[in-house]
């Protein structure tokens, strides 16, 4: 049976929606989805399993009736879903008593409920979140009752606030596949027989990496399971180091550079670090106009060297001030900080005088 | 370090001076306007050297007021000194045009480089050289003024040790950074933010509550409409039911509508035939009455009359059978029969009469018959008419009980009717209710879609208000992180602020320490307990008590000064002693004070060179037996 298992697809989620050039990413997320429905269209497979959190939020009854008319439009497609903890079932949810199209398997039961599906000899288990957070390891113990079936686990979750997942334990019910959603970064077990889809579209500046959803083939003989890239854009990291002779324009230039050599599509998470002019500031709002750029962390240290000027200084209020800082075994950020910024006031006065 | 030559080329009123001096004790003693001040402008102005000031204030300023009157080029002088056995000479040209300084290792003959010379100096500038080895006396000051120069004084010699860093300069740029930082990251706005945070999640809860409401509103009309539905449905089947009775109902109404429209035209029917053998009864009545039989019994009386008379014509068949009988007597007698032929004449006479009889007989009998039969005839006809009325009568009542028995059905009928209407009456009738049940579901289902529809919008107000406060959360992030960035500067200041009052502290404590030792020397025990607090306030422990500085004696006074200083110097120059330069220092000291504070200083310091136009000074040594260079100038 071909299958393709995605999940934590947080329609309605808008990232980086402050930034100008994201300020249609709450739509790119749900063209993503759609564009992955008519994918199955032209190139069918038997399931389509999300495996929770399909919303980022409670559902708004016309975003349900948008979902459901998508997979209306692949009947031959059975769709298993479940609720995942950010779109769990809570009172007065339109998952409740939503009729959805005859292709879908809800698994909207608050206990394991296993599903049946007679023509793909397919048997289906799962359960839907009723709460944000469930701490009883519900997938850890289930019985498995008719192993001649294909059995496919839809679990979402695996942290401690999220069903944790005892994955030896959940392996022993005899699962010929363990869909798995929450965690957001795709992740194969084939020993296991188990997989974290990944979130479709990265969601948070976190989400560093590659994203899609996993294509698979499943029988009683074994399993076959391939990631596929699906996401427009994915967050991508950039280390950025600057050296004292740099300038503004110049760090923006040479970003914009590495912009170009890995997808101006994509979005970036800018760390800047090396060594600055201490009387250089850099500009990070510049720095971000430079493409997608989601944030700059400036990192750089100002190009002093302590220990030299610890021993120039060592009798005067300088070298009193720096020996605290450069004995102790390790600094924390704001003694750093600290440091840099009192060092800078008392040399900018040594030098007044001089 | 001593000063063991100084050669006054051009300086003031000195033309090629020159003074030797010795280790120890030194006493320059002159009168006033000897030059003493002028000695005393030259060494520091061969250390720190003299510039002559710029614009108005050049006028009177030191470089002015020394400047020889003539050849200003040989504004200058050189002086000896012995650092560490090793000997210098500084050499140096005040005059702004010649500007020279140079100072030569005079033992290996080589002039020191600058950082030569900042290594012999040893942080000795002009400041540290006013605050410590160079003591004049507070004289003229008042109390207060001289209180405020201590106390400024022991302040500069606390926070900077011997290097000075603009610490003023130093917080300044702090701050600057500080408001920098503050500005950029709008800090000044986090209240305003928190503010808005706090009525975004009120706002929060609020929409969750009412959607809340809204749910709870939405799962009632879910239950009512469950409830309609199931009354709908008994009533629908009780509905059923009824129709089905209903139906039943109208099919026998129908039919029993069918019969009495039956019955009705059956009524009117026999009501017309009725009518007409009535009327024709009367019609026969009257042609009876005609006749004048009114009844049956004047039939009957009518009908025998004519009966009764016979037909026969009773006297000619006497007549003929008297005949007949006759002719047979005739015969008989006159028998046989042949004898007949011959016996004819008689009996044929009788047998002609006979016959004759019979003729007349048969006439009679016609002429009869045709009598009666023509009164037979009218009898026949009225006892037709008779019949006929009889016949009609007979008709008459049958008609009659036919139509009463119609009359009867047909009421019959119409009860049943009225039944039937009456039971169809008491059919309990359900259209009405399912129709209020119709509607009221509808409404409710109105309801219910437009509860969800404003369940949709707070939702999405939710979100709304959810991004809101996802801006403000990263604004304060922002926020937050420009505060750390200020607790580092903040943190800096402390430090600094810290460090410097370390230094104060140590130096304060190292300086009392020292100060109370030469104050010792000098008050021959008095006093041996100076100290200076955190505020800088001086004051002496006496062995009674503690004297803060405004409540001494102005020769106590500048006795804690000069202890102050030799302190100071002591600190500063560790390693390498200075010069004590004494101007006139001694002139509010009582002798005794005097007396031990020079005979101290003779014993324990390396060089002291005492200014005076005193000759006490000089007058004590003697007395006290010291060892001494005096020169006079």
């Amino acid at each position: 049976m071909r299958f393709i298992h995605t999940g934590d697809i947080h329609l309605g989620a808008t990232p980086e929606s402050k930034r100008k050039w994201a300020v249609n990413r709450g739509d790119e997320i749900w063209n993503t989805f759609e564009r992955l429905i008519k994918k199955i269209k032209i190139e069918p497979v038997e399931m389509l399993i999300i495996a929770g959190d399909l919303f980022h939020r409670q559902p708004l009854l016309r975003e349900i009736k948008e979902v459901d008319y998508l997979f209306s439009t692949i009947p031959d497609t059975k769709v298993v879903l479940c609720a995942g903890n950010h779109d769990a079932i809570k009172k007065g949810s339109f998952y409740h008593d939503f009729k959805w199209s005859d292709n879908v398997i809800f698994l909207g039961d608050r206990e394991i409920e296993s599903v049946e599906i007679p023509e793909l000899n397919v048997c289906v288990h799962g359960l839907s979140y009723y709460q944000t957070e469930i701490t009883d390891a519900m997938y850890d113990h289930i019985i498995v009752n008719k192993p001649e079936q294909i059995n496919i686990l839809v679990a979402h979750g695996g942290d401690e606030k999220h069903i944790p997942i005892n994955k030896k334990k959940v392996a022993m019910s005899g699962f010929d596949y363990v869909a798995m959603g929450h965690i957001h970064k795709p992740e194969i077990d084939e020993k296991y027989k188990m997989a974290y889809c990944g979130s479709l579209e990265p969601i948070d500046a976190n989400d560093i990496g590659e994203r899609g959803y996993i294509y698979g083939e499943v029988d009683k003989k074994g399993l076959d399971l391939e990631f596929v890239l699906f996401a427009k854009r994915i967050y991508k990291e950039i280390n950025f180091t600057v050296t004292p002779t740099v300038t503004n324009m110049e760090i923006r230039h040479r970003i914009q550079d590495i912009l170009k050599e890995q997808g101006e599509d994509n979005m970036y998470r800018v760390t800047l670090n090396g060594y600055r002019d201490p009387d250089f500031d850099i500009k990070i709002s510049d720095i971000e106009e430079a493409g997608n750029i989601v944030s700059v962390q400036d990192e750089t240290v100002p190009d002093y060297d302590f220990e030299e000027l610890y021993e120039d200084n060592r009798d005067n209020i300088l070298g009193m001030f720096i020996e605290r800082y450069i004995t102790s075994p390790e600094m924390t950020p704001l003694q750093r900080k600290t440091l840099y910024y009192g060092t800078k006031a008392l040399l900018d006065a040594m030098e007044d005088r001089l | 370090m001593i000063i063991k030559e100084i050669q006054l080329i051009s300086f003031g009123k000195f033309n090629h001076k020159v003074i030797s001096l010795q280790p120890g004790l030194n006493i320059i003693y002159g009168e006033n306007e000897a030059g003493k001040t002028t000695l005393h402008t030259f060494i520091r102005g061969m250390l720190f050297g003299i510039e002559k000031q710029r614009g108005k204030a050049s006028a009177r300023d030191t470089y002015t007021k020394y400047e020889p009157w003539e050849n200003s080029s040989n504004y200058q002088g050189m002086m000896r000194i012995e650092n560490n056995g090793v000997n210098y000479r500084i050499e140096r040209n005040f005059s702004k045009e010649h500007k020279v300084f140079k100072i030569v290792n005079e033992d290996l003959g080589i002039e020191l480089s600058q950082q030569e010379i900042e290594e012999l100096f040893e942080g000795l500038d002009e400041s540290c050289y006013y605050n410590t080895v160079s003591i004049s006396q507070l004289g003229s000051v008042t109390d207060k003024e001289l209180e405020s120069v201590l106390k400024n004084y022991a302040a500069n010699l606390g926070s900077t040790k011997s290097m000075e860093i603009d610490m003023k300069r130093a917080f300044a740029d702090l701050d600057e950074q500080r408001k920098k930082i503050m500005a950029e990251n709008k800090i000044g706005e986090e209240e305003l933010l928190l503010k808005s945070m706090d009525s975004a999640k009120d706002e929060l809860e609020i929409t969750e509550r009412e959607q809340h409401t809204i749910i709870a509103s939405i799962e009632q009309k879910k239950e009512i409409e469950q409830h309609l539905l199931v009354r709908k449905k008994e009533l629908s089947s009780l509905d059923a039911k009824r129709l089905e009775e209903l139906a039943k109902n109208n099919e026998r109404k129908e039919n029993l509508y069918q019969e009495m429209i039956r019955l009705t035209s059956d009524v009117e029917k026999y009501s017309a035939s009725l009518l007409q053998i009535q009327e024709h009864g009367t019609k026969l009545k009257e042609q009876l009455s005609q006749k004048g039989i009114e009844d049956n019994d004047t039939m009957e009386l009518l009908t025998d009359k004519v009966l009764n008379k016979s037909n026969m014509p009773i006297v000619f068949i006497l007549l003929m059978m008297a005949c007949l009988g006759t002719s047979i007597g005739f015969i008989v007698g006159n028998f046989p029969l042949i004898a007949f032929r011959q016996y004819w004449m008689k009996p044929a006479i009788c047998m002609g009469g006979a016959v004759v009889f019979l003729i007349l007989s048969i006439i009679k009998y016609l002429f009869n018959r045709n009598k009666k039969s023509k009164k037979l005839q009218a009898i026949k006809e009225l006892r037709l008419t008779m019949d006929k009325l009889d016949a009609a009568r007979h008709e008459e009542v049958y008609v009659r009980r036919q139509l009463d028995s119609k009359e009867e059905a047909l009421a019959n009928a119409k009860e049943m009717m009225k039944a039937e209407e009456e039971k169809e009456l008491q059919l309990e009738d359900y259209s009405e209710e399912l129709r209020q049940l119709d509607s009221e579901e509808r409404e409710n289902s109105e309801a219910i879609s437009k509860a969800q529809w404003i369940l949709d919008q707070k939702k999405e107000k939710e979100i709304e208000t959810e991004k809101k406060i996802e801006e403000i959360t990263a604004r304060l992030h922002k926020i937050q992180n420009a505060k750390e960035e200020i607790a580092a500067i903040d943190a800096a200041k402390a430090h600094i602020e810290e460090i410097a009052a370390d230094i104060r502290n140590n130096f304060g404590k190292k300086l009392n320490e020292r100060a109370s030792y030469y104050m010792g020397k000098i008050t021959g025990g008095k006093y041996d307990n100076v100290s200076i607090d955190a505020n800088l306030n001086i004051s002496i422990n006496s062995k009674r008590a503690l004297i803060a500085s405004h409540k001494l004696s102005k020769g106590t006074v500048e006795q804690v000064y000069m202890a102050l200083r030799l302190a100071a110097a002591d600190i500063i120059f560790e390693k390498d002693k200075k010069p004590i330069l004494l101007d006139d220092t001694f002139a509010m000291y009582d002798n005794k004070r005097m007396g031990n504070t020079i005979k101290f200083m003779a014993e324990n310091m390396e060089q002291v060179i005492i200014f005076s136009c005193h000759t006490r000074e000089k007058l004590m040594a003697d007395k006290l037996g010291l060892k001494y260079k005096l020169i006079k100038l």
